[in-house]
């Protein structure tokens, strides 16, 4: 009997597209002064902000295309609270990964 | 026009709270009537326009001036900027993502996000947590330009 949590290719193509753009956004926010400054700063307004804007979602829409068509005839990729909890994971090393980047120890000064 | 653009970002800011505590009611059943996919489609179409109306005043906050509301902010409380502001500007970028997988979930599940509990009970997790996310980078943005409009 088929189980009624099952996702879809076309659902995981969005969660799994998500899950590695919000982790990539992580990472690009932790290195934004270091070694993809150059990279990022598309715009010189928005410092680095424009390139994470710019290339974060770009990765993740490229990124979706993609998976949708690979994934898309798939019936059955995993259960739904498997993804979910996938996702969660994802958006909670996304956050921790920049904000370890900010300066926290302005708080004490 | 700024301060028009700026007012306009805290409206989408309460329309896109608005937008996801009305999915949650409905996706937890306590709202019978309505749409969650109506209730998805507005919080993402509000997400969006929040961070594009945001990126367009990130513009004039970070003006290499001493009259910027950054620099007046770093001058008089750096830890706003640095920890508060960076936050809402960074992580503030995952919403929208987040936002368009509820949306996503939603529209691909149809009818049965109605018919079955499993189901809109996973997909309210991702909505509460999302709504938590939001309330605080709410939080931390409107601290800072407070701060800003007072000095």
């Amino acid at each position: 009997m088929k189980n009624k949590l099952t996702v879809p290719g076309s659902l995981a193509a969005a969660f799994l597209s998500s899950s590695i753009a919000v982790v990539l956004m992580g990472i690009m926010v932790y290195l934004r002064g270091g070694v993809l400054k150059p990279t990022l700063e598309i715009y010189p307004a928005l410092g680095t902000f424009g390139g994470i804007w710019l290339y974060s979602y770009l990765i993740w829409l490229v990124l979706w295309v993609i998976l949708y068509a690979v994934m898309r005839a798939r019936a059955d990729v995993g259960s739904l609270a498997y993804w979910v909890n996938f996702f969660i994971v994802a958006v909670l090393l996304g956050i921790v990964i920049a904000e370890a980047s900010f300066e926290w120890s302005t708080l004490f000064q | 026009m700024l301060f028009t653009i700026t007012v306009l970002h805290g409206v989408f800011a309460l329309v896109l709270i608005v937008a996801l505590s009305w999915t949650a009611l409905i996706l937890s059943g306590l709202f019978k009537s309505g749409s969650a996919a109506v209730g998805a489609w507005a919080a993402l179409i509000s997400a969006l326009l929040l961070n594009a109306l945001g990126t367009y005043s990130y513009v004039f906050y970070r003006l290499a001036d001493p009259t910027s509301p950054r620099s007046i902010i770093l001058e008089n409380q750096a830890w706003v900027h640095r920890i508060l502001f960076e936050s809402m500007e960074y992580v503030g970028l995952i919403v929208p993502i987040m936002i368009a997988v509820i949306t996503a979930a939603v529209v691909i599940y149809g009818r049965r996000v109605s018919e079955s509990v499993e189901i809109s009970g996973q997909i309210n997790r991702l909505v509460y947590i999302t709504t938590f996310i939001v309330l605080l980078m709410a939080v931390a943005g409107f601290i800072p330009t407070t701060i800003a409009i007072a000095k």
